[in-house]
């Protein structure tokens, strides 16, 4: 068995969502632009309807691209002979002295 | 301040622009007639990669750098458009590329970094050039540190198939 304070809410929702039906039914007419806004006066205050705006997704242009030329190379200023030599070693690594190298 | 302007007689450091850099690419090899192999010499403008640390500590005896271009040059080449590279590549969106802007006082126009055309020098070189007044500028904190970034998120950077769908 429903409640008093029950039934007065589902009353009460079942209003309100005739009334948001009839406010968007009356916001459509309007057939505001992005950004465009419509003043009204109720009950003595004014009351400011604006469209938002769009938030664009703009995908392509936040996506990391390739290169897509190679540049080109410089003017050879010399062309030299070239000996083969010893390989360089590499510079010698700095190893952690934490005890933990393989006896 | 995007730029400093060290003197000659600075230290080498990370984000240095020194011009004239000698950087060798093989030409001719020809293993079979025995012909010595010969290599071409370009002078760049080259900026360094090397960390601060290395180079600071010692820790290295050659320095990894990349070539510098000037941007307005590769626009009159038709390379790229002047719109690209006010667009994607100044906002680092170009993997591989990294802007740099102009600065009139150092009598620097627009250039682009080509972090895949990269050389490895001895330090000592770089260091007669600097002696030799050829550093042209610094780049300065944070935009080092940017352009870091970027080098290592090339190179480490994983590639999907192709991009998420959406709804």
């Amino acid at each position: 068995m429903e409640c008093a304070q029950w039934k007065w809410y589902n009353l009460w929702k079942e209003e309100k969502s005739q009334m948001n039906g009839l406010l968007c039914e009356a916001l459509a007419e309007l057939n505001l632009e992005p950004g465009q806004t419509q003043r009204v006066r109720v009950n003595g205050y004014d009351v400011e309807i604006r469209r938002l705006k769009e938030e664009s997704m703009d995908f392509a242009n936040s996506v990391m691209l390739e290169p897509w030329v190679t540049f080109p190379e410089g003017a050879i200023s010399a062309v030299v002979p070239i000996h083969v030599a010893e390989p360089t070693l590499p510079d010698p690594p700095e190893l952690p002295d934490d005890g933990l190298e393989t006896t | 301040m995007i730029y400093a302007h060290p003197s000659s007689a600075d230290p080498i450091d990370q984000g240095d622009l020194i011009d004239d850099c000698p950087l060798l690419t093989a030409l001719h090899l020809d293993p079979a007639t025995g012909h010595p192999l010969k290599a071409g010499v370009e002078l760049h403008r080259i900026t360094i990669l090397t960390q601060t640390c290395d180079i600071a500590n010692e820790k290295v005896t050659t320095a990894n750098v990349a070539q510098v271009f000037d941007a307005q040059k590769l626009v009159e080449q038709g390379m790229l458009k002047a719109s690209d590279v006010r667009g994607p590549v100044r906002a680092g969106r170009v993997w591989g590329w990294y802007y740099l802007p102009a600065d009139t006082t150092l009598g620097l126009p627009e250039m682009i970094i080509d972090l895949r055309r990269l050389h490895t020098v001895p330090l000592d070189l770089l260091r007669t050039l600097s002696k030799n007044d050829k550093r042209r500028a610094r780049l300065q904190v944070p935009y080092r540190e940017h352009l870091a970034k970027h080098f290592a998120d090339t190179f480490s950077r994983i590639g999907l198939p192709q991009p998420y769908e959406t709804m």
